[in-house]
């Protein structure tokens, strides 16, 4: 910072006792601060480079307990504060652009040597010493944390079994070599020189502004997953996909408001399917979209009731994505899928007939030659075939040959 | 009321914090110096504060936001246009480590 001072709650944080789950672990959170960052700087072997663009900002700082005990462990808390962070829409928490950053304090304890009581690492008796910490900094993704906790234990470990003493001390991660090397030894929190900083008011948080804040927080990932899984039976793949990006989420939210609980299921695979893949192929994001609530929703409907197979609801979400002049009723109408058996039979004694040596390989056991004669099926009614009386009709037909 | 004397050691913990390097006779010379420097602000505490409320603002202001706007700032170029010597769009410095 040029001032050559920076601006920090320190004692008095936004945040306190707060925690994250990973998976069945639960992590304290010690307080979650608002600080200056700082200027970032880039070392090179005979000067340094400053960039100030991020000085004096403000910046949220998180302390966790030390209850992280492996570098997995970090991996996935990591993730985690990245994908709540990006949920909430408070920052992208791109590493790489220095949106997150992570600086991780490892130390190696000896077996038995200590115990963990109040928030605190503490050895277990008098004659025992507990080795010091090391910072660990610039780490520029997810997984440079994972390994340079990795390289940083071994280093550690190494140490003190050839009999060497741990420094306390800030270590930086060198990306190409994969190692950690010393920085700076750690400065005593009474050498910063903490002073209260005259020029900022107090902030006074009042209930009424958490009790906003709250009320416009979206909901907890956990909380809308177990929504779609266990109340929609969607698959977990499929709300992989759709919870990957938080503001395609909220779209789909959007879009499925009112909808029967039952239908969500079809929604959510015509979401990620379809429409995903037209919004990856075209021009178009989702922002955009034609697809909007009343004609996604009669499309589902359509769907979910059997009346359209899953391939016109497909073309029907592709086409309405970059036209949402679309005419959805009379499109539906049209294409309303054929489950008249009288009818289907019909048409599929004619493909059995014109298609000689796919039904004499289904006699021959080569079961999955009846996808070419549903295919001609579906191209003879124009798509509109309920495919699973086509499949029974097919098998019934050449049965009774 | 005086304070205890600076030492050596005190100076150069403090020299090593502010990245100074001192030459030998720098350091025989400020603990002196700086010594004379703070018993000089011991005049502070002969001012009677018994009836003062301790504070560490005088405005009574609180909760004093910025509204979060984004607006333009200065160019790299202007940014840099005062630099000894840049590289790459950084200022370029000494070595810090």
């Amino acid at each position: 910072l040029p001032k050559a001072y920076q601006i920090s709650q320190y004692d008095k944080p936004i945040c306190y006792d707060g925690y994250l789950d990973i998976g069945e672990t639960k992590i304290n959170i010690q307080r979650i601060h608002q600080e200056e960052d700082v200027a970032k700087m880039i070392h090179m072997n005979e000067y340094s480079l400053v960039d100030y663009n991020k000085s004096g900002l403000p910046l949220l700082e998180m302390v966790t307990y030390p209850e992280i005990r492996t570098a997995d462990e970090a991996y996935d808390f990591a993730r985690k504060v990245r994908s709540t962070i990006r949920r909430i829409g408070i920052s992208d928490a791109d590493m790489e652009k220095g949106q997150m950053r992570c600086e991780p304090n490892i130390s190696v304890q000896e077996k038995g040597s200590w115990e963990y009581k109040d928030g605190e690492i503490l050895p277990i008796s008098n004659e025992k010493k507990l080795n010091p910490k090391v910072e660990i900094k610039n780490l520029a993704s997810i997984s440079a944390i994972r390994k340079a906790i990795q390289y940083e234990f071994k280093r550690q470990t190494n140490e003190l079994e050839n009999g060497g003493e741990i420094l306390q001390e800030t270590r930086g991660w060198d990306p190409v070599n994969e190692v950690t090397v010393h920085q700076r030894t750690k400065e005593e929190a009474a050498d910063y020189r903490y002073f209260p900083e005259p020029d900022i008011p107090p902030i006074i948080i009042k209930k009424g502004w958490i009790k906003k804040i709250q009320q416009s927080m979206p909901a907890k990932a956990e909380d809308r997953r177990s929504f779609y899984e266990d109340e929609c039976g969607i698959k977990s793949k499929t709300v992989d996909s759709l919870m990957e990006d938080p503001a395609f989420e909220q779209r789909f939210e959007e879009l499925i408001e009112g909808l029967d609980k039952e239908a969500v299921s079809t929604a959510a695979g015509l979401a990620t399917g379809p429409w995903k893949e037209v919004i990856n192929d075209s021009e178009t994001g989702y922002e955009e979209s034609g697809v909007e609530v009343n004609k996604f929703q009669k499309i589902v409907n359509a769907a979910h009731e059997n009346k359209i197979t899953s391939n016109i609801a497909k073309e029907l979400i592709q086409r309405l994505h970059t036209n949402n002049e679309l005419k959805i009723d009379e499109l539906i109408n049209q294409k309303q899928q054929i489950s008249d058996k009288d009818e289907l039979e019909q048409v599929v004694q004619k493909i059995i007939e014109e298609n000689p040596q796919p039904v004499e390989d289904i006699k021959n056991g080569k079961k999955q030659a009846i996808g070419v004669l549903i295919g001609q099926v579906m191209k003879e009614t124009k798509g509109k075939a309920n495919p699973e009386i086509v499949t029974e009709l097919i098998n019934k037909i050449i049965t009774n040959e | 009321m005086s304070r205890k004397k600076f030492t050596k050691d005190e100076i150069q913990h403090l020299a090593d914090l502010s990245m100074l390097n001192l030459s030998s006779e720098e350091l025989s010379k400020i603990p002196d110096q700086l010594t004379t420097v703070l018993n000089y602000t011991e005049v502070l505490s002969e001012a009677d504060v018994s009836n003062t409320e301790e504070t560490d603002q005088v405005t009574s202001l609180d909760t004093v936001l910025a509204e979060d706007n984004v607006h333009d700032s200065l160019s790299q170029d202007d940014a840099l246009s005062n630099a000894k010597e840049t590289q790459d769009g950084y200022f370029k410095v000494p070595k810090v480590f």
